[in-house]
């Protein structure tokens, strides 16, 4: 009886360590998904720069508490004159964070991540591609964004949303924004943002089906280059032509069809005066 | 030649009371359904009047009938190219509103109203929508000249009309009216067959009846527009057209059509016509003054035995060879030149003739005593100064010509004075025999013109041969075919001996 008492308690003393250890991994695995959700389009762990800093070794080089501090609110760091803010701005061309939404509980997972990452020497995405953009680069992005060429995992082109300067014909799709001057924004770190996209209508998209590094290279080359040109004037006669055209049509469907049988019955008119005699 | 056969019709006009008994013996025999409320197959309309749908002669609002167009026949309303233009939007179409809107009245708020002082009253309402409706139009709306002011000034007939006699026409002191019962002419060119992009419509080979396959009509309203006489109704509820079919389950078993058949004036007739397909078309491109003669040149002598051969070439059996020969169609249009299709410039080429009607009698009175005739001219007013101008019964019957018509009216009115001569005596018999032998007619040819008129039976007025179902069978199936095969067999085989 006492044996098997002893032997009931080793197996619970065996259990807990195991269920702790099942539930660190889910909360790794929860903050490795929040991690490309949210941080890949611009860093990586251990791969070298994107749009932000490589984040290997984070942990030893800023304290946890600025850290996640930063990732919950980096506007209101930066607008607050943060010194460490503002260098790091200033080293990442000017690139501003984006207010990501991330709890100081995520904040903690995500730091915790980068901290293992870093101590096993383990490294998650991909550095952006470096080399200067050739025509050939520019051509092939254009080709992704109108969808003449597909991309290899199959996402829909980006023109089915997004409407870029020079596309043509009707110019692209209105349920997303204009890319025309997307580089402006993003700068360098446009490349990213379109291969791990962090906007949840993108997400929804992109991540089963998302861009290869080098197609997003190709499609940030194109934007890049549609960019610096000036902006189209939007085109007032346009619309303008369209009314006049509208009632020039109905004008003229009124006119070719004045014959129509208009009514009879209705129109019947009192026919006194051809009933009186001639004098 | 092709000769076909052709049941035709005649309506004596001077006999027709405007009773409307035909209009309701159709009306509960074929048109009493929803969607059909507002049609009426058979309507009897008072001239001059606007008719049912209003003003339907005036083609230069309907676009009806076949037009003459560099030399070859075409439809006013559309042809090979225009028709695609306007198949999903064909601006010629008559609206309810040139109908009328069927109405009834709510009789169960008679009995269900609350106790008031006033008696209560059962409303009109839509039969279309079931609403109250202010009724406005029917279909003899202008019957009688009712609302002449507004009807009777607007009929498309006075265009052809002088003011003055315009202004004598309506006057009250000599006004004048007459009835002109309408149906379906199943025409030998009908338009509304040409105008369906269906296919829907079809003339019948062996009796020339037009009838529209109410499973194949799609209900496109082109055959609507393109009847210039308007007797092709569009169901609103079934969403197909329908039209009169000459009762043609009657005809088939010798019975005249409902409308025939309950004729208070007896004033139908009908028999069978033969008549020459092959000159359809060039008839059709004859001007307006040759057509009243064209069409009777394509209606053959069914005694030539040259057409005869060539009928039964075409199937024609004996029995309907021997119809037309009795028949009272051909005699009224073809040997006595009474009968005229109406509109005849709408180049349909009807199968419904009228004998137009003559004016009142006349008395001269003399010391407030009425005088007794001595010449057709006292008895009727010369035909110049009949208060129907004879301007006006061309435009119905002629195409604009008079010549048909005067003949027709000048004999008609010999025989009705002959015949004064012969059973009154108060009129000298040579005056009477010179008016027969002046408007082209024998003292034989009136007594037969007498009888026809006024002493008809019914197998007068109706020679309708047999028409053979069985045999029009046995064109699309052999009826041994399947003998033996049907009924329900054996459900245990007898075995003889058990």
């Amino acid at each position: 009886m006492l044996r098997h008492l002893n032997a009931s308690r080793n197996f619970k003393l065996m259990l807990v360590p195991a269920l702790f250890a099942a539930g660190s991994l889910a909360q790794a695995q929860d903050a490795e998904a929040q991690f490309r959700k949210s941080c890949m389009s611009c860093h990586t762990i251990g791969a070298g720069k994107k749009v932000g800093p490589d984040l290997k070794d984070l942990g030893k080089r800023r304290p946890h508490e600025w850290s996640t501090k930063f990732i919950t609110g980096p506007s209101a760091m930066i607008d607050g004159g943060d010194p460490t803010a503002t260098t790091l701005l200033r080293e990442n061309n000017g690139v501003k964070m984006p207010e990501l939404g991330v709890t100081a509980a995520e904040a903690q997972d995500l730091l915790k991540l980068i901290d293992d990452y870093s101590a096993q020497g383990k490294t998650l995405g991909t550095a952006a591609i470096s080399r200067p953009a050739t025509p050939e680069d520019i051509r092939r992005g254009r080709l992704y964004f109108t969808g003449d060429l597909r991309f290899k995992s199959g996402a829909p082109p980006c023109m089915s949303c997004h409407r870029a300067q020079g596309v043509g014909g009707w110019g692209g799709g209105w349920l997303g924004p204009d890319l025309t001057g997307a580089t402006a924004k993003y700068g360098t770190g446009l490349s990213g943002v379109i291969e791990n996209p962090s906007f949840p209508t993108m997400q929804g998209v992109f991540s089963k089906t998302p861009a290869s590094a080098e197609e997003a290279f190709q499609v940030a080359a194109y934007l890049k280059s549609v960019g610096s040109q000036p902006p189209a004037k939007r085109d007032v006669a346009f619309p303008v032509l369209g009314v006049i055209g509208l009632i020039g049509g109905m004008v003229l469907g009124g006119h070719l069809g004045r014959k129509r049988l208009k009514g009879v019955r209705k129109n019947l008119k009192p026919k006194a005066r051809s009933l009186k005699p001639e004098a | 030649m092709d000769i076909r056969s052709q049941v035709a019709m005649v309506f004596h006009l001077d006999k027709c009371i405007g009773c409307h008994t035909c209009s309701i013996a159709c009306k509960n025999v074929w048109t009493d359904r929803k969607g059909a409320d507002y049609m009426w197959w058979n309507n009897v309309e008072t001239k001059p009047g606007t008719g049912f749908p209003t003003k339907w002669e005036d083609q230069d609002e309907y676009k009806g009938g076949w037009i003459v167009r560099n030399g070859k026949l075409e439809l006013r309303l559309t042809g090979k190219g225009k028709f695609l233009q306007k198949i999903f939007y064909q601006p010629d179409l008559p609206t309810m509103d040139e109908y009328y809107e069927p109405w009834t009245y709510r009789y169960e708020d008679l009995f269900t109203a609350p106790e008031t002082d006033d008696q209560p009253t059962a409303i009109p309402v839509s039969k279309v929508t079931g609403e109250y409706i202010d009724i406005e139009a029917g279909p003899n709306w202008d019957d009688d000249l009712g609302g002449s002011a507004l009807y009777a000034r607007n009929d498309p007939n006075l265009e052809a009309m002088t003011d003055e006699q315009r202004l004598q026409l309506l006057s009250i002191e000599t006004l004048v009216m007459f009835y002109l019962p309408r149906i379906c002419n199943h025409c030998a060119n009908p338009a509304c067959v040409a105008a369906c992009p269906s296919g829907a419509i079809y003339k019948r080979g062996e009796d020339g009846i037009v009838l529209i396959n109410q499973k194949v009509c799609r209900g496109w309203r082109y055959c609507v527009s393109a009847c210039p006489y308007k007797k092709v109704f569009y169901n609103w509820s079934t969403g197909k057209s329908e039209k009169c079919l000459l009762c043609y389950p009657r005809v088939e078993t010798g019975q005249a059509p409902a409308c025939f058949h309950s004729c208070v004036g007896r004033i139908r007739y009908m028999g069978v016509l033969l008549y020459d397909a092959d000159k359809i078309q060039e008839a059709g491109v004859r001007p307006d003054e040759e057509l009243v003669t064209a069409h009777r040149e394509m209606l053959m002598d069914p005694f030539d035995p040259e057409v005869i051969a060539e009928a039964k070439k075409n199937g024609v059996t004996e029995q309907i060879i021997k119809a037309a020969q009795n028949s009272p169609v051909y005699k009224f249009v073809k040997d006595w030149g009474l009968a005229l299709a109406p509109h005849p410039e709408f180049r349909t080429f009807p199968s419904l003739f009228y004998v137009p009607a003559l004016g009142p009698v006349t008395y001269s009175v003399e010391n407030g005593v009425a005088l007794n005739p001595t010449s057709a001219d006292e008895i009727f007013a010369p035909l110049d100064q009949a208060r129907l101008p004879m301007s006006y019964l061309a435009s119905l019957f002629g195409a604009g010509q008079e010549a048909p018509v005067r003949y027709a009216m000048k004999k008609m009115m010999a025989i009705r004075t002959w015949k004064r001569a012969v059973t009154v005596g108060d009129v000298d018999m040579q005056v009477a025999l010179d008016g027969l032998r002046e408007s082209d007619c024998t003292p034989e040819q009136a007594e037969a013109i007498y009888r026809l008129t006024s002493l008809c039976n019914y197998e007068d007025r109706f020679v309708i041969p047999p028409s053979h179902r069985e045999q029009a069978v046995e064109v699309l199936t052999n009826p041994l075919e399947k003998k033996g095969a049907a009924g329900f067999g054996f459900r245990e085989q007898p075995v003889r001996g058990a």
